[in-house]
């Protein structure tokens, strides 16, 4: 491989992981907050993707599109944390995977009513579409480049509201210990919701900015959920901190993994079993990466929570 | 009197906070030994040190002769360590007879059976019935273990330590939580006990300790400060100083 | 004694409750064991092929059933026990081997050896992580299973030929296949059963209440668990065998985490940790979905909401409603 190819791999390795983040960021404070497994996260990805392509048809800007679909995508989720979810939240997890299973099926097949089961295409914006020269032989696309830059700014938002804001501390409280905070006569439940809200519309915001870049596609926000689930246990549950490092690492293995496993197998094994066991390996990669975290720290990179 | 239990040096960190230090005591055959302390004065810990739900960092847990340090918990249990908790811990869905059998069923041989009804074992349910006669609770051993009362919670957890005929019996505040009758009960329950097994007791409850212990151990900051008969101790400087004066602030 | 007279009644109506949950079992697979008599006067061989997939699903429940409702271990990878099973055979059967007995050997081998190892580690963790890890060796055998561009990568295999028993070509569909799998869900619904009441399922079921307690008793409670993780995992590759015997065709989609989370759909639904819950569940499930899409073609549109309100509203599964509708005298 050469060094240019390596360094696209490396930034779209970082953009990768920048998406995860956006995911994984609502996830890992509704799943530490309140203990709450939400399988129905993805779906707020793809929703986020879909609205944006409809107001894109509707409005023909997708900054306005962007805007209106971040919006309905937050009313959405908020919607679903006061008719279900709210409800779940002193049920144990296992009750809490069914239901939001069954979110899932519901708006996957939903989606395909309302929008058809192929594939949609969202055209970047024509601000962003260039490709910036990188160095003398690498050119690289500007909107990928924004999407690290807003993903980026975003993270270091979020770290600042967790860090510095009374809501913030809230939150980092509820992560380790949600009683105390109940104790503490905060409205435990209006915090929850806040939470979901503002985690719904990330996910939302991910799956717009990544609809430029992949398909949109029913079902598109199912396997990205998994990914970040594996995101935000080895970052540790609850911790904005460890889900951003995790994000970044998982962006990165999955990505340069893909272009390497097989290069590296070719130093190991001949050329045709290479081939074989290169992708296989690349695909397992993160949940290797995964369960040898788990191993030597069980409860992640950064727990948020018990830290005795 | 030879010592049926001995703790050598045990040292325990939680981070930088050292919680156990250096602690050496003896719990001699036929003894009541209490511990006593202001809260946080690590307690708990070392019952937890003893028992082998935390681990040993430095010194030994030596049971009738044989060195446990390295043993995980079940295997200090089948090693001859009973013990309760401050917070009870029964299997609420089970049956009061099925929580002791199943206490029973841990010395009797191996559990790896796979087809044979455990509830139908009359071996067992007759060991666990005996012990729970002793324990009062023979009238309730087929309710709900998560149905009886808290008295009868603690008198369930002790049953299920007695099954397994235990070498020393560990108590982490037996009387946490109760009424004053029931806690007298407890006491007299707990005077018979001490004659056939020796037991390390964690009390908060002075009219308890008093009652029940033969010698008592003062911790403070992790350190035993003082040691001897309830008399000893009640006029030990450093332990009144110890006990009383953080228990003040 | 008087306090025995006192306890008496209350065995007494416990052991009825056993023996009625015993009696709906056996109910249950006389009622599958006549359905092909069944299925020649009304459904045909849809509505067989349709029964042979729910008891094959029936067999993995119950074997997730063991882990979920009787060792309170969540796992959401355990079709990936279905996956590897189905595999093996496919890849046995197109490398040439055809006897059953062998087929299967290596099917328990390489399920209990995944169990196995994949076991060691995830028990390690606990709860919510517990449910993660497992996940995501589920992911690991899915892009695994794809990855197999000799057998079809992405889109699965086809067989051309179905093992054989002694020579005879028992797992052919048909009744053959069709009793096949129904002895072996008969055998694993008894023994998953037997084995719940066990000394081995006590301590197992006395865990998931609370493992300190079973240490503090002196059981090492990890060393239950992975056993139990085992045997699940062996029985859910067995019904894997059987899968790729009846649909004659091996996918990776059999082992998506999609399928996992159906599997646990079907132990809750059904009742966990009951005599019967999982493979009503099972059997529940399928007929509701294909009922369903008799109805639309967007079910999933009625069956998600379903699970929702079913959460919301109606606790402890059909085992749960049956036995209340059944006596609650």
């Amino acid at each position: 491989m050469t060094p240019t190819l390596f360094l696209i791999q490396l930034l779209n390795g970082v953009q990768f992981g920048v998406l995860l983040f956006l995911i994984a960021a609502g996830l890992t404070l509704v799943f530490g907050v309140m203990g709450f497994i939400n399988l129905a996260h993805g779906v707020q990805y793809m929703i986020g993707a879909y609205l944006t392509f409809m107001f894109y048809q509707l409005t023909g800007n997708f900054f306005s599109a962007l805007l209106l679909g971040l919006i309905t995508a937050l009313i959405l989720g908020l919607a679903l944390e006061a008719l279900v979810f709210r409800h779940l939240y002193d049920r144990d997890h296992l009750d809490q995977v069914l239901a939001t299973f069954g979110i899932i099926l519901f708006v996957n097949e939903a989606v395909k009513v309302i929008w058809g089961p192929a594939t949609l295409t969202l055209p970047t914006p024509e601000i962003l579409s260039a490709s910036l020269q990188l160095t003398d032989n690498l050119k690289y696309p500007v909107y990928r480049l924004a999407l690290i830059a807003v993903g980026a700014a975003v993270a270091l938002g979020l770290y600042l509201v967790v860090v510095k804001t009374r809501v913030g501390m809230l939150i980092r409280a509820g992560a380790s210990n949600a009683e105390m905070v109940s104790a503490l006569g905060v409205n435990i439940r209006r915090l929850f919701t806040i939470v979901f809200g503002f985690g719904a519309m990330l996910a939302g915001f991910a799956g717009a900015m990544a609809a430029p870049i992949f398909t949109i596609e029913p079902g598109m926000g199912d396997d990205l959920l998994i990914v970040a689930f594996v995101v935000i246990v080895i970052g540790g549950i609850g911790s904005i901190r460890g889900a951003f490092i995790a994000a970044l690492l998982i962006g990165l293995i999955d990505t340069l993994g893909r272009s390497l496993a097989t290069d590296a197998m070719k130093l190991i094994f001949d050329a045709s079993a290479a081939n074989q066991i290169g992708p296989s390996l690349a695909s397992m990669l993160i949940y290797i990466f995964m369960a040898a975290v788990l191993f030597f720290r069980p409860q992640g990179l950064f727990p948020a929570r018990g830290a005795a | 009197m030879t010592a049926i239990l001995t703790l050598e040096g045990l040292v325990k960190n939680f981070g930088s906070l050292r919680v156990t230090d250096n602690v050496s005591l003896e719990l001699r055959s036929n003894e009541c030994h209490a511990l006593i302390g202001p809260n946080g004065a690590g307690k708990s810990t070392l019952i937890n040190l003893v028992s082998g739900s935390l681990g040993v960092e430095k010194g030994k847990v030596v049971l009738d002769g044989t060195d446990i340090s390295s043993y995980s918990r079940p295997q200090r249990a089948l090693a001859g360590l009973g013990r309760t908790f401050q917070i009870t811990t029964i299997i609420p869905g089970f049956t009061v007879l099925e929580n002791a059998a199943l206490s029973a069923q841990a010395k009797d041989g191996s559990s790896h059976r796979f087809f044979g009804i455990a509830a139908a074992e009359e071996a067992l349910n007759e060991k666990a019935r005996r012990a729970l006669a002793a324990f009062d609770l023979g009238h309730r051993q087929n309710v709900r273990a998560g149905d009886l009362s808290h008295g009868e919670h603690r008198q369930l957890e002790l049953a299920m330590a007695m099954v397994g005929d235990p070498k020393v019996l560990l108590l982490d505040e037996p009387m946490a939580g109760m009424g004053m009758g029931e806690g007298r009960a407890l006491t007299e329950t707990l005077l018979t006990l001490k004659k056939s097994t020796p037991m390390l007791l964690v009390e908060h409850d002075m009219e308890a300790v008093f009652k029940l212990a033969d010698r008592i151990s003062v911790l403070a900051s992790g350190r035993i400060v003082a040691t001897g008969t309830p008399d000893e101790v009640r006029a030990d400087e450093d332990a009144r100083a110890a006990y009383l004066g953080s228990e003040a602030s | 004694m008087k306090a025995a007279s006192v306890s008496n009644p209350e065995t007494v109506q416990q052991s009825k409750r056993i023996d009625r949950a015993l009696l709906v079992g056996l109910a249950l697979i006389l009622l599958l064991a006549i359905m092909p008599l069944l299925t020649e006067f009304a459904g045909g061989n849809y509505v067989l092929n349709l029964v042979m997939k729910a008891m094959i699903l029936a067999i993995a429940a119950i074997s997730l059933d063991l882990l979920i409702g009787y060792g309170g271990l969540v796992s959401f990878g355990h079709a990936a026990f279905l996956g590897l099973g189905s595999y093996v055979t496919g890849i046995a059967l197109a490398e040439g081997t055809m006897g059953a007995l062998p087929i299967l050997g290596m099917v328990v081998l390489v399920c209990g050896l995944f169990a196995l190892v994949t076991g060691a580690l995830s028990l390690r963790t606990s709860g919510v992580y517990f449910i993660m890890i497992t996940l995501a060796f589920g992911q690991m055998v899915y892009f695994f299973l794809t990855s197999l561009s000799n057998y079809g990568g992405d889109d699965g295999l086809t067989l051309w030929d179905t093992p054989q028993l002694f020579g005879f070509y028992v797992f052919q569909n048909g009744s053959g296949l069709f009793y096949s799998i129904l002895v072996v869900l008969a055998l694993t619904w008894l023994f998953v059963g037997r084995l719940a009441q066990s000394r081995f399922g006590r301590v197992l079921r006395a865990g998931k209440a609370s493992p300190v307690r079973v240490e503090t008793m002196g059981f090492d409670i990890f060393q239950y668990r992975l056993i139990a993780y085992v045997i699940a995992g062996v029985l859910a590759g067995v019904a894997g065998f059987l899968s790729a015997c009846h649909a004659e065709f091996i996918s990776p989609s059999t082992a998506t985490w999609q399928n996992s989370g159906n599997l646990i759909i079907m132990v809750i639904l059904g009742g966990m940790g009951t005599r019967n819950g999982a493979l009503l569940g099972a059997l529940f499930v399928v007929l509701i979905e294909e009922g369903l899409s008799l109805i639309t073609h967007e079910w999933k549109l009625i069956f998600g909401p379903m699970l929702v309100l079913i959460v919301l509203f109606a606790r402890g599964g059909l085992a749960g409603v049956i036995d209340r509708l059944g006596g609650r005298s």
